[in-house]
């Protein structure tokens, strides 16, 4: 369909000349013009996300440049080469919690009532501590404007997939109040006929939100935000003994206060409470006589005090001060205990214009925490303006992200197979306790060595131009290079007299990513834009690369079908990334005859899905996911004064699955919606 | 008694004088100097019909030993579903060793001198030569590993498992059927170490 050559793409680039105007908050943490901020943001809004018609945030990262959603005890995303456990996602700047194996399952977050998303890419520790390793997506429900709208959209499509969404926005002299709802029902869907179990299994969601903003005098504002999240899944699978019920709950809400005080217009100050609880309840049954097979629960509350403080010292120098608390507790059915985790941090920002050109922006954040080393988390960005059209940015920076509470305290004994996994902090009382039952053979590792896991920790380097090559249109590229130490892995430490393993966590690997990333976009006259973005992206496993070197990893040659070592140029990276991956966007918008209208074609090259032949690298052909491209459209009229507007989707125009490897992609999907908007 | 059912199919490929390696030729009265054969075995079943037993197999004789000759030096090399044992230690009463060597097979022109081990009941000597696909389940030897080892008699050999499964499929998939051995070895009968 479409060859990797010449084709740049992205999906946000919108041309028109206020947005040189818009404001971000996430690079800096307080409000700082998109074209002028030393760190390349790229800003989602609204309309676009609107003109795609798309419902669950996955759908909206997917079309991004240099992002790709797995799938991997939910749906993430990958930035820069790293996995879905690197990048944190903020609401409204704070953090959303509840990641399964480090996976922030973007299916939770219906985009209705998203203003706009801003996605940072390299690390910003330096603000937002743990996970802001690869990056940051915060998702941005507050809107800019006091205008009373309500609206109500409902959305019909495939596989039963249905949702109804109702908002309001109302303000008033002093403030605004604002509330939203959502219910979103899919049936799932079945690839490939596999009957055992559903390659998605059916579920429904409901997502409350509510919004209070007051401004009691010039100098004090206060807002007040809540979200609320359900959902119920119904699978089956099947044993030796019968089909098997699975049937789960999954809840998730949060609330939060800001308290913030502007004394003079050189002076901010905000007073943070935040507080999120996420969990889970799941029951298997067996559907003959009842009876249990499984059942487990995960209760995880989070809550949060932070002070900030914006200081302009002078016209050439601001100061962003913070400093902030987490308390974290988790209780679950693979935990012994109640565990609570506590991290105390402060942090500190320079920013520094010394001319007109120059934006240059210092800052560090130092985290304690009761569980693992301290981390202190620095960066630097530059930005300099070379002409009116053009500017450069560069920055270096350290990012990290914490172990996480099963790496430090699970406790799981897998009755149906045998084997035992323990969190590090219990590896030496649970091994010493089964020496004395009797239970062990022999020790591998000493648990004295796995207490102090230390955080997987990154520095990043990134390089860019932005700027604008003709009229009317956008050009941006950015290099970047990222090299982790001290991933955590799972080693068995110990082999139980069962001849199976017990399993715990180290720091062992390293790894280095690095490519580019390239963004154009161009408007052709007064109603098509185009827009495209193309990645490069190199992963290495550096160990094992300097075993490639050695001459010590092997491949079955495809020709002689012997075996011999593979070369450096046939070692293709880690699993499941691409080296290219590339998007095109056509748009046609008429705002008079109120038409929009879109097409978006996404590519990814192969990549490495699995190890067979147990040299930890893909090199066969089995081993990879082919290369894939994929056709969405959408169109949409709006009718009576923008008062209604219906759109039709289309998604996977060509029908293209892979259910081995992709059961995420669902064939072809259609949708039709409409949303009748009220403006009071 | 057990009907065990076998397909198997031999290619030698000797590079050398092929009329010289018929069974009953090593006898005392040719000074002449064995030749190394390199013998190819396929789709040896290792008790695909699950019943419990390894098919033992001698790498002297290039056939299988009946089970009923299990407690006799004959056989070298047992195979079970992914269980390998050797005659010697808790399997046999033979003075077999081995060891699982990371490489090329077709350059080790000289058998490693020590890091042989004996069978354990708890632990076999040929662990670590396949790599299990969580999500396929499927068995593939390990790409650069093979085994080399020391016969029940004494004399060296090394041998490179190709596939599981029958007729040696380039990509096994589920229907593949398993359990059936795909390998080649040398056999060194001189009791050196050289495979040249």
């Amino acid at each position: 369909m479409m060859r990797v050559g010449t084709l740049f793409a992205q999906t946000d680039t919108t041309l028109d000349s206020k947005v040189l105007q818009e404001v971000v908050v996430t690079a800096t943490r307080n409000e700082q013009l998109l074209n002028k901020v030393p760190i390349p943001v790229t800003v989602i809004n609204k309309q676009q996300i609107q003109s795609m018609g798309a419902v669950l945030l996955q759908q909206v990262l997917a079309e991004q440049t240099g992002l790709f959603i797995t799938s991997n005890h939910g749906t993430g995303v990958q930035m820069q080469g790293l996995e879905a456990e690197y990048t944190l996602i903020l609401l409204d700047g704070e953090p959303l919690i509840g990641r399964t194996a480090g996976t922030f399952d973007l299916s939770r977050m219906v985009v209705s009532n998203i203003e706009r998303i801003e996605i940072i890419k390299g690390p910003v520790s330096s603000l937002y501590g743990s996970d802001a390793l690869a990056g940051v997506i915060n998702i941005i429900t507050s809107a800019g404007k006091k205008e009373g709208v309500t609206s109500i959209t409902g959305r019909y499509g495939s596989n039963s997939t249905y949702n109804i969404d109702g908002s309001t926005k109302i303000p008033y002299t002093k403030g605004l109040f604002s509330v939203n709802a959502n219910y979103y029902n899919s049936n799932g869907y079945t690839l490939g006929g596999n009957t055992t179990s559903p390659t998605v299994s059916p579920f429904k969601a409901v997502t409350a939100q509510s919004r209070w903003q007051h401004n009691w005098t010039d100098k004090w504002q206060t807002i007040l935000s809540g979200r609320y999240y359900e959902q119920r899944y119904n699978s089956y699978f099947s044993d030796s003994k019968g089909m098997i019920d699975d049937i789960g709950k999954e809840k998730d809400m949060n609330a939060s206060l800001n308290i913030s005080n502007t004394p003079n217009k050189n002076f901010t100050q905000v007073l943070r409470m935040y507080y999120s609880r996420y969990a889970t309840d799941g029951e298997m049954r067996y559907q003959q006589d009842k009876s249990s097979y499984d059942a487990s629960f995960f209760t995880q509350n989070y809550l949060k005090p932070e002070y900030q403080a914006d200081w302009r010292i002078h016209p050439k120098h601001q100061l962003t001060a913070g400093v902030g608390y987490v308390h974290e507790s988790l209780e679950a059915t693979r935990y012994d205990d109640k565990m609570a985790f506590n991290t105390g941090y402060v942090f500190l920002q320079e920013n520094w214009k010394p001319t007109d050109a120059l934006n240059i922006l210092v800052g560090g954040r130092f985290d304690t925490h009761n569980q693992y080393p301290s981390q202190f988390s620095p960066k630097l960005s530059i930005s300099y303006q070379i002409n009116p059209a053009w500017r450069i940015l560069g920055s270096v920076g350290r990012g990290y992200r914490a172990p996480d509470f099963r790496q430090l305290y699970l406790h799981f004994n897998n009755a149906a197979v045998g084997y035992t996994v323990v969190g590090t902090k219990l590896a030496a009382d649970i091994l010493q306790e089964m020496q004395q039952q009797g239970q062990i053979k022999k020790v591998n590792i000493d648990p004295a060595q796995l207490k102090d896991l230390n955080a997987e920790s990154s520095w990043s380097y990134n390089l860019g131009v932005q700027g604008n090559p003709f009229v009317h249109s956008t050009a941006k590229v950015n290099f970047f290079y990222n090299k982790v130490n001290n991933l955590i892995d799972t080693r068995a430490i110990a082999v139980k007299t069962n001849d199976l393993a017990v399993y715990s966590y180290v720091n062992v690997n390293r790894i280095t990513t690095w490519g580019a990333e390239v963004e154009l976009g161009q408007t052709i006259g007064k109603y098509w834009q185009i827009a495209g973005g193309y990645q490069y992206l190199r992963t290495r496993d550096n160990d094992l690369f300097e075993k490639v070197k050695r001459g010590e990893v092997y491949t079955k040659d495809a020709t002689t079908k012997e075996t011999r070592a593979l070369t450096r140029s046939e070692y293709f990276g880690l699993f499941n990334r691409s080296h290219h991956a590339a998007n095109l966007k056509i748009a046609y918008i008429h705002s008079r005859l109120g038409i929009d209208a879109n097409a978006r074609v996404l590519y990814r090259s192969k990549y490495g899905f699995t190890d067979e032949n147990g040299n930890n690298t893909p090199d066969t052909k089995s081993e990879f996911v082919p290369g894939y491209a994929t056709v969405n459209l959408a169109a949409a009229k709006s009718l009576f004064h923008q008062q209604l507007r219906l759109q039709a989707t289309l998604e996977n125009l060509f029908n293209y699955t892979d259910p081995q490897h992709i059961p995420i992609m669902p064939g072809r999907i259609y949708t039709t919606g409409f949303t009748w908007t009220f403006r009071h | 008694m057990k009907k065990q059912h076998f397909i198997l199919g031999t290619i030698a490929l000797s590079l050398s004088v092929l009329a010289s390696c018929s069974k009953n030729d090593n006898d005392k009265a040719a000074p002449v100097k064995p030749a190394i054969v390199s013998t190819t075995v396929v789709n040896l079943d290792a008790d695909a019909a699950n019943k419990g037993t390894f098919t033992l197999y001698s790498l002297a004789d290039n056939k299988i030993i009946p089970n009923s000759d299990s407690a006799t030096t004959k056989w070298d090399i047992g195979f079970k579903a992914t269980t390998l044992i050797i005659n010697g230690g808790s399997s046999g009463p033979g003075k077999a060793t081995a060891q699982v060597v990371t490489g090329i097979y077709n350059n080790l022109t000289l058998a490693p001198e020590d890091g042989y081990v004996t069978d354990a009941t708890a632990k076999k000597a040929i662990t670590g030569w396949y790599s299990y696909n969580m999500t396929t389940h499927i068995i593939s030897p390990v790409t650069g590993a093979f085994i080399v080892l020391k016969t029940a008699n004494g004399n060296y050999a090394k041998l490179e498992i190709s596939s599981y499964y029958k007729d040696a499929p380039a990509t096994p998939t589920e229907t593949a059927v398993s359990r059936h051995y795909n390998f080649r070895y040398v056999y060194q009968p001189d009791g050196t170490r050289n495979f040249k």
